[in-house]
């Protein structure tokens, strides 16, 4: 087993082992705890750069270990296994240390951070898997691994949350179980070959379409489909940093990074849309979107509008998807990286916010923008980006799913894009409003003034600054080769004929 | 060489975008400040050079920058007034602690104003008329009082309006075209097309001031600080303007209905402009609705083009010069304004000297001869000669009747606006010298103008200039006169947003209005939603019993025991079968 072979199988590892030596540690072994867990993620990070590099110069990286005959535990790294391991990575590096910060004297750290490491594993797992099997394998210890943090504060109203969340959850499992099994039995060993690997003759279409659809319910539920969307809003009483994590790139991304995969990697979108299963899905997505910032207006609670927030901008991701056109395609997979960093920065900042001043009302924000400018400087180009305003990341997400309605002969979508902007706007704008120009509210008048040079804990400030500036620079510099956006396209365009726009 | 002019354009980009930076940190404030004046100059030197074009492949989607001779006289006149603005307000906003926020969004203002003149792709046109947009909230809500907060919700919901149409008519356009050049021709043959100029008409409209999405315009003009109001009826309302010439792709096709409506709305918006203008007492609220009905002309231009493809040439210049014209004289008045302010209760030798000044740019906003809106009438009047039946002999007296209405409206201003005396000076330090140069440059621009086909001397001179104003200065004589005899006014009063106060008053009066469905509907919501997790607790509790139950039951071993022999024999029989 060669180098190549071993390099996916230590991006897991890393920290996996990492955060299984921390559970062994006393909380109050901060200086090792740390050492050890950041450690790991520096290991991490590296691998995962040079895998990056490797995948960048079409090298090819496999572990392949027979399970059962015709099922293979296959790790397989391609284009895009790596957009999520990056995003996966970065995005774990700056949530744990803003957790440093966030948790500061706060008990149980250890689990906390050993089973925050064992979620990304997890993540990455989901990333590197090369099958459906493993797919779901891992699928199924991130909902394990991220139980324990939902249920951190260990309150009778988390235990009874962390229970909807398991019910939720591993009802979608079961369901993609189900999926999984019938297209091994009617496929085979099926594993994920850009362009699609299902040729059409497996089995007749319906049976094909049936399929599709039970593997997209079983995503549904963490990708938050509507109806199946209220465990999402109801697991904000999770930590911030998780909250971040969940919504940024852990547990909803991995639902929709699945419909990608089922989409593109197993059906393929010729064969899709001759199954005639991709209106279905634009339309699903396109009721989610509208639902989702429907509700979050009437959320008074900051961390709850970002919720219903999530269940609409995640969904962008299946609708340009489900989209027979490769722009479409292209803005649902930079979607993926865009709404995660733009969301973990909306969250770290309502976190920031939350432990600085105590403020978790968005009716009490006044003045919030003049006693710390910068999260809420951060938080503004956030925001700013989820409405989908340029140059930031979301712009560029909505203009390429717009451009892949108008090609997918479905200029509704557009309508549909339009609508979520102005919801968007709605609930965003106040909010910025209160903070930068409305009256100061009596949180902020009474909060003590900050202790040091910093209007909040470095370690909270830091990361919310970097990520608000990956939202800006994503947007700014998305026509360079190595953005978010040149990437996609070339995830989007592999085995076909398509020619980036620019 | 490449690389300086690579530079050279984005410099004039990111000089603003900078100095904004630059004010934040204490550090850098005193020098940030100290050149904040001067960060239109690299864009002005644009202008000036007309630089090759230029394209950065890797600034969000492929940004590409360059100018038409279109869009070089929009840069020269938005780059100046945005100077002698940014002048004039370093003078006027001297004694303010909140200076360096203002000139945080005055910097980004100015270069979203800026970059939509010079840059050439879709995506990035997009990209700096919002960032125009949305910084201008910052200057209308500056003064943080209750006006000016009303003016600024106001402009910010016209401005979100405006987004819901913006978005989709700029997508629609990248579908077929990436490049501003290749636009028009390319929409004229789309099945967008009609989809395309809609969404535009309204987009642009709301920045534009077009009739009836102008609501925010005369609330938000005078709410702004003087020089941030300059800028605001000088050259951003333009930005609405260029967005139409770009969009629509007048000239390629005939547009019989959509051309109609523009000339209708552009000749209800210049007199209705007027009328409303007339009623209101305050003089950067009159200056306000000149601009509606100043606006109003360029659409009707803009309607002569569409309507008749070959009068579109003419049309063209026709907006052209009149942008010009209307964003040197506007922004000299709105100056003024401020001037005379500072100006009351001085010396008679200066209010003498400050009252001339806006009678100066009164007159040549009025199109008197000798000014340069005598000049840009001219090329209105060109613009509807060639343009299709009937317009091509009503728009004529239209246009001059439109000039009678001006000048009833300036001798308003003036009127409203005379520096009177008092005991207590204010010194204008400052302003003054910025204002003067606006001044002159309203004459100085005529000498860069192209002749008309009349002739240079014929246009300025032409009686048919003379006449409108002499006719409005009599009417405006007589109904002092006749206002002087009776202590009623005849004159019907409006309101400030005009039609926005009818509006708001029926949302906020009628509970059943959207404010109150809003409320009610965010009440049953809650009552909805507190139902709905109390069921979904009780179902999460019966559910957690139920799987303790299922639990024991399967803990039991017979039953365990029975589950794994039948599992086990299924197997069997599966492997069998196959």
């Amino acid at each position: 087993m060669g180098w190549s072979a071993m390099l996916p199988l230590l991006v897991i590892l890393s920290s996996a082992i990492a955060s299984f030596v921390i559970f062994f540690l006393d909380d109050d072994r901060l200086k090792l705890r740390q050492t050890i867990y950041l450690g790991g993620q520096v290991v991490k990070l590296v691998l995962v750069l040079v895998m990056l590099r490797g995948i960048y110069f079409e090298e090819d990286y496999e572990l392949r270990v027979p399970i059962l005959p015709g099922i293979d535990f296959l790790l397989r790294v391609n284009e895009l296994s790596m957009l999520f391991l990056v995003l996966s990575a970065g995005l774990w590096l700056v949530t744990t240390v803003y957790s440093i910060g966030y948790l500061r004297g706060k008990p149980h750290r250890s689990r906390f951070f050993g089973f925050f490491g064992f979620s990304v594993s997890a993540t990455a797992g989901i990333a590197l898997s090369g099958n459906l099997f493993t797919f779901f394998i891992f699928y199924e210890l991130l909902t394990l691994a991220t139980y324990p943090l939902i249920v951190h504060r260990d309150t009778p109203e988390a235990m009874r949350i962390g229970r909807m969340y398991l019910v939720y959850t591993l009802s979608g499992g079961v369901v993609l179980l189900a999926g999984v099994v019938a297209l091994q039995l009617t496929a085979g060993a099926v594993e994920f070959t850009p362009g699609g690997a299902l040729t059409g003759n497996e089995a007749i279409g319906a049976v094909l379409a049936a399929i599709f659809f039970v593997l997209v319910a079983g995503f549904g539920v963490k990708n938050a489909f509507v109806p199946f969307h209220s465990w999402l809003p109801a697991a904000m009483v999770a930590p911030t940093p998780v909250s971040a994590l969940l919504h940024g790139v852990a547990v909803v991304k991995a639902g929709a990074f699945g419909i990608v995969r089922v989409v593109h990697e197993i059906y393929g979108l010729d064969l899709a849309q001759t199954l005639g299963v991709l209106l279905p899905l634009t339309i699903i997505a396109s009721v989610t979107i509208v639902y989702g910032s429907f509700m979050a207006m009437f959320q008074d609670e900051l961390k709850k509008r970002l919720a219903y927030s999530t269940v609409s901008q995640v969904s962008y991701i299946a609708l340009g998807i489900s989209l027979f056109s490769l722009t479409g395609s292209v803005g649902g997979i930079v979607h993926l990286v865009h709404q995660g960093i733009m969301k973990v920065t909306l969250f770290l900042c309502a976190g920031a916010i939350a432990e600085t001043l105590g403020i978790k009302h968005i009716s009490k924000m006044g003045g919030v923008g003049r006693r710390m400018p910068w999260t809420m400087g951060a938080f503004a180009l956030a925001a700013l980006g989820m409405i989908g305003l340029p140059p930031m990341a979301g712009f560029i997400s909505k203009w390429y799913l717009g451009l892949g309605a108008i090609e997918a002969g479905q200029p509704w979508v557009i309508a549909v894009l339009v609508t979520s902007t102005v919801l968007n706007a709605i609930y965003f704008l106040p909010i910025l409003y209160s903070a930068f120009f409305g009256k100061p509210s009596e949180e902020v008048a009474e909060a003590p003034e900050p202790e040091g040079r910093f209007e909040t804990d470095p370690l909270m400030l830091f990361p919310i600054l970097t990520t608000a500036a990956i939202t800006l620079l994503a947007g700014v510099f998305a026509g360079v080769e190595i953005s978010p956006l040149g990437w996609s396209e070339i995830i989007a365009g592999r085995g076909t004929d398509y020619e980036p726009r620019n | 060489m490449e690389i300086l002019l690579h530079a050279a354009w984005l410099f004039a980009l990111l000089f603003p975008l900078l100095l904004a930076v630059g004010i934040v940190p204490g550090a850098s404030r005193p020098v940030a400040l100290f050149l904040a004046p001067f960060a239109p100059l690299p864009a002005l030197g644009i202008a000036v050079f007309d630089p090759a074009r230029v394209e950065f492949s890797g600034l969000l989607l492929g940004m590409e920058f360059g100018l038409t001779e279109t869009t070089r006289v929009f840069l020269v006149f938005t780059a100046l007034v945005w100077l002698v603005a940014a002048v004039y307000a370093r003078s006027y906003t001297k004694d303010d602690e909140n200076r360096r926020r203002f000139f945080a969004f005055f910097l980004v203002t100015m270069a979203g104003n800026l970059g939509l003149i010079m840059i050439r792709d879709i995506a990035g046109f997009y990209l700096f008329f919002t960032l125009m947009s949305f910084a201008a909230y910052g200057l209308i809500t500056y003064d943080a009082t209750a006006r000016a907060r009303r003016a600024a919700r106001v402009y910010l919901i016209m401005v979100v309006l405006g987004e819901a149409f913006l978005l989709p008519a700029v997508i629609l356009s990248a579908s077929v075209a990436t490049n501003l050049d290749d636009l028009a021709p390319a929409l004229a043959d789309s099945p967008l097309r009609n989809a395309v100029v809609i969404l535009a008409l309204v987009g642009f409209g709301v920045k534009a001031g077009a009739l009836p999405v102008h609501l925010w315009l005369p609330l938000a003009h005078p709410a702004a600080p003087t020089p941030a109001s300059a800028v605001l009826s000088g050259t951003m309302i333009k930005a609405g303007l260029l967005g139409w010439v770009l969009f629509i792709p007048a000239g390629e096709v005939e547009m019989p209905t959509f051309g109609t409506v523009c000339l209708v709305l552009g000749i209800v918006a210049a007199f209705y402009g007027v009328f409303a203008g007339v009623s209101q007492s305050e003089p950067k609220t009159i200056l306000a609705y000149s601009s509606i009905s100043q606006m109003g002309l360029m659409t009707i231009a803009l309607g002569a083009g569409m309507v008749a493809p070959e009068a579109w040439p003419a049309a063209l210049l026709a907006i052209t010069v009149y942008a010009t014209h209307h964003a040197l004289a506007k922004g000299a008045l709105f100056l003024g304004v401020g001037v005379a302010d500072h100006a009351e209760g001085a010396d008679s030798r200066t209010r003498f000297v400050v009252l001339c000044g806006l009678v100066l740019a009164a007159l040549v906003l009025a199109g008197v001869p000798l000014t340069s809106g005598a000049l840009a009438k001219e090329f209105l009047k060109e613009a509807g000669y060639e343009s299709a039946m009937p317009w091509d002999t009503l728009l004529t007296p239209i246009i001059e009747v439109g000039a009678v209405g001006t000048t009833l409206l300036m001798l308003r201003f003036l009127q409203k606006a005379w520096p009177e005396s008092g005991d207590e000076a204010r010194r204008m330090p400052g302003l003054f010298i910025p204002w003067s140069i606006l001044l002159v440059g309203m004459f100085v621009v005529i000498a860069a103008f192209p002749e008309p086909p009349g002739g240079m001397l014929g246009a300025i001179l032409s009686f048919s200039a003379l006449w409108p104003a002499l006719l409005g200065a009599a009417i405006f004589a007589a109904a002092m006169w006749a206002g002087r005899k009776t202590d009623r006014t005849l004159y019907p009063k409006i309101p400030e947003g005009d039609l926005l106060v009818p509006i708001t008053a029926f949302l906020s009066r009628s509970r059943e209005g959207i404010g109150g469905a809003f409320a009610t509907g965010r009440d049953r919501y809650g009552k909805f939603a507190a139902r709905r997790e109390k069921n979904f607790r009780g179902v999460s509790e019966r559910l957690d019993d139920a799987s303790v139950l299922t639990e024991l039951w399967l803990r039991r071993w017979t039953v365990a025991g029975g589950f794994v022999f039948t599992l086990v024999v299924a197997m069997f029989a599966l492997a069998a079968l196959r």
